[in-house]
């Protein structure tokens, strides 16, 4: 009986079914199976009451859209080639610098592409970079920053391991800290990987100005204590993240709708919505998966896995190649969100006990399903960018694949030197 | 598309997305002076946490509801592009009908729920009582039920207006 209510819900998935109707099935199906009274559902789902950090995500994610919506993404570009403009191979280093910090800010809530790839894609190519090149790189680009606070994801995989009550705890201010250099390698590599493919563009463009940088400098004036305000809050420690991300949003208000007048007060009720229902497909996923969570741990199928995996397999290092196939084949058929749902309860205790770090293995399952967003068929980042830059998605699988084995490159050295995640911290 | 279903579903998206803003707005106005009070007079705010934490419940199941009527949730949607247009109405219609039927299903049993809170008449800061905050969980899913009910009648593509 289990057996074909599993396979009939992975084939509504896989034809589309929204992913916490899927959840939400099995859940329901579970407890009705172990005779549990179904009310139960709905006290799962009001635990999310319980968790105070929660409050972050809507806050951040408006503020990404706030800042998407407004003329923050120009002056970040042209501050970025004021301060860089003199150096070879300018435009791709400042593709990824200015991704992965417009993607850090925004908290990875999928603004990048559209926001920064759209204006820097044209530059790219009127430079005369090649065309699969410049849309391989905005397009991968796109989840660049993912490991970097104040990133959703980052916050999510915090979160589910307060509420899984798995002996850990972890800080996350430490989770925040150890995506530093990981996302670090990430851009070095592709930088390298940029002039590797561009000799031609070795030369230099335009000579360093001071005059230029002071202009945009002046320019993004009000947007200048926005990272402060982030990077100071969250590693200061003077705040917590939910108090930072509230500050954060209030700042962003206020600067972009008085300072700069570029968010008008008729535009923002849409922006609110836009936000909050990507928010809320997110948060209920959480709810569900919190409820189908239980019912695993009630059919000890943790434990099952858990054993299942000592058995077959031996030693640390063979663990994690196998989670890196694992995670990558994963991360292409689901989006980052709900696998950070459905996966971190049972792979938390099995890594544990191969003396995993909890906090290296976070980084870990973010850096694979950040390759993720760009891998076929369902990578997020792939129709966003097929969209914007109107090329068929089959165009983008191309362009976007030399990325891939470089990003996958990183995430091998991501996986076994645990030195790259783990060195800020302790 | 059916005039009734039209309106109804224009009018529902109306109140759907007012109480959205209005909670978020409550969300801001909330954390911004918990940390005021907090940081300038040393003053706690007795229940701000609890009323925040509950308003981002709101938020999500409002918000949630709005991407039914959006058709935005997040799904794998590996195989229906490579379907005729007519074996994927039925599909869908298929879909929106399962997933009514799960709403409706968490729709009921919650009230349960609300029926136990309003039975123990527990109170939040000492006047509010717990059950009223309770509701938007069946409250939501009822709707969210009646959002796939019309995506049955009327699958998603044909309601792009």
């Amino acid at each position: 009986m289990t057996a074909i209510v599993a396979v009939a819900l992975i084939l509504l998935a896989i034809f589309g079914t929204p992913i916490f109707i899927i959840i939400a099935a099995a859940a329901m199906y579970g407890f009705w199976a172990a005779e549990i009274p179904l009310s139960i559902m709905a006290v799962e789902i009001y635990r999310i009451t319980d968790t105070p950090m929660l409050v972050a995500l809507p806050l951040f994610s408006l503020s990404g859209y706030i800042l998407a919506e407004s003329g923050t993404p120009g002056r970040l570009v042209n501050l970025a080639r004021a301060f860089l403009g003199w150096l070879p191979v300018e435009l791709p280093i400042i593709a990824l610098l200015t991704c992965a910090f417009f993607t850090a800010i925004t908290g990875a809530s999928g603004v990048t592409i559209v926001a920064i790839g759209a204006l820097l894609y044209p530059s790219l190519r009127q430079a005369g970079y090649a065309k699969h090149f410049s849309l391989g790189l905005v397009t991968s680009s796109g989840s660049l920053g993912l490991l970097l606070a104040p990133s959703l994801p980052l916050i999510l995989y915090g979160v589910i391991i307060q509420q899984m009550d798995i002996g850990v705890s972890i800080d996350l201010k430490d989770l925040f800290l150890a995506g530093l250099i990981p996302a670090l390698l990430m851009v070095i590599l592709l930088t390298l990987w940029s002039l590797w493919v561009n000799p031609h563009e070795l030369k230099q463009r335009e000579p360093f100005q001071l005059k230029r940088v002071k202009a945009a400098l002046l320019e993004a004036k009000w947007e200048l204590p926005l990272p402060v305000i982030l990077l100071g809050g969250i590693y200061g420690g003077f705040f917590a993240i939910s108090e930072v991300a509230a500050i954060a949003v209030t700042y962003v208000l206020v600067s972009q709708m008085i300072f700069y007048r570029e968010v008008t007060f008729s535009a923002l009720p849409d922006i609110i919505v836009k936000s909050s229902v990507m928010v809320g497909s997110i948060i209920l996923i959480l709810a569900v998966s919190l409820a189908f969570t239980n019912v695993l741990v009630d059919a000890e199928i943790p434990m099952q896995v858990f054993e299942f995996i000592r058995e077959h397999i031996h030693s640390k290092y063979a663990f994690l190649l196998a989670l890196n196939i694992f995670l990558l084949m994963l991360g292409a058929i689901l989006d980052i969100f709900s696998a950070l749902m459905i996966m971190t309860p049972l792979m938390v205790p099995v890594a544990l006990s191969y003396g995993i770090d909890p906090i290296h293995l976070g980084i870990i399952f973010l850096a694979n399903m950040q390759i993720g967003y760009f891998t076929p068929p369902v990578g997020m980042n792939l129709f966003i960018a097929s969209y914007r830059f109107k090329e068929p998605i089959t165009e983008l699988y191309k362009a976007t694949l030399p990325f891939f084995f470089v990003l996958l490159f990183a995430v091998l050295l991501i996986t076994y030197i645990p030195w790259f995640s783990l060195a800020l911290i302790q | 598309m059916n005039f009734v279903f039209q309106q109804l579903s224009r009018y529902l998206e109306k109140i759907e997305r007012g109480a959205l803003i209005l909670v978020m707005v409550l969300i801001i106005g909330i954390a911004d002076a918990q940390i005021l009070f907090r940081n300038l007079w040393d003053i706690g705010l007795i229940g701000a946490d609890n009323l925040l934490r509950i308003a981002v419940l709101w938020l999500s199941l409002l918000g949630a509801l709005l991407a039914t009527r959006y058709g935005s949730h997040i799904g794998i949607d590996l195989l229906t592009r490579y379907l005729s247009p007519a074996v994927e109405n039925i599909i869908e219609r298929f879909i929106s009908a399962f997933s009514a039927l799960i709403c409706l299903g968490i729709a009921w049993y919650s009230i349960e729920l609300v029926q136990i809170e309003y039975v123990d008449g527990l109170l939040i800061f000492d006047r509010l009582p717990v059950w009223w905050f309770v509701s938007i969980i069946p409250v939501c899913f009822g709707l969210m039920a009646l959002r796939f009910c019309i995506h049955i009648a009327y699958p998603q593509h044909e309601i792009k207006e």
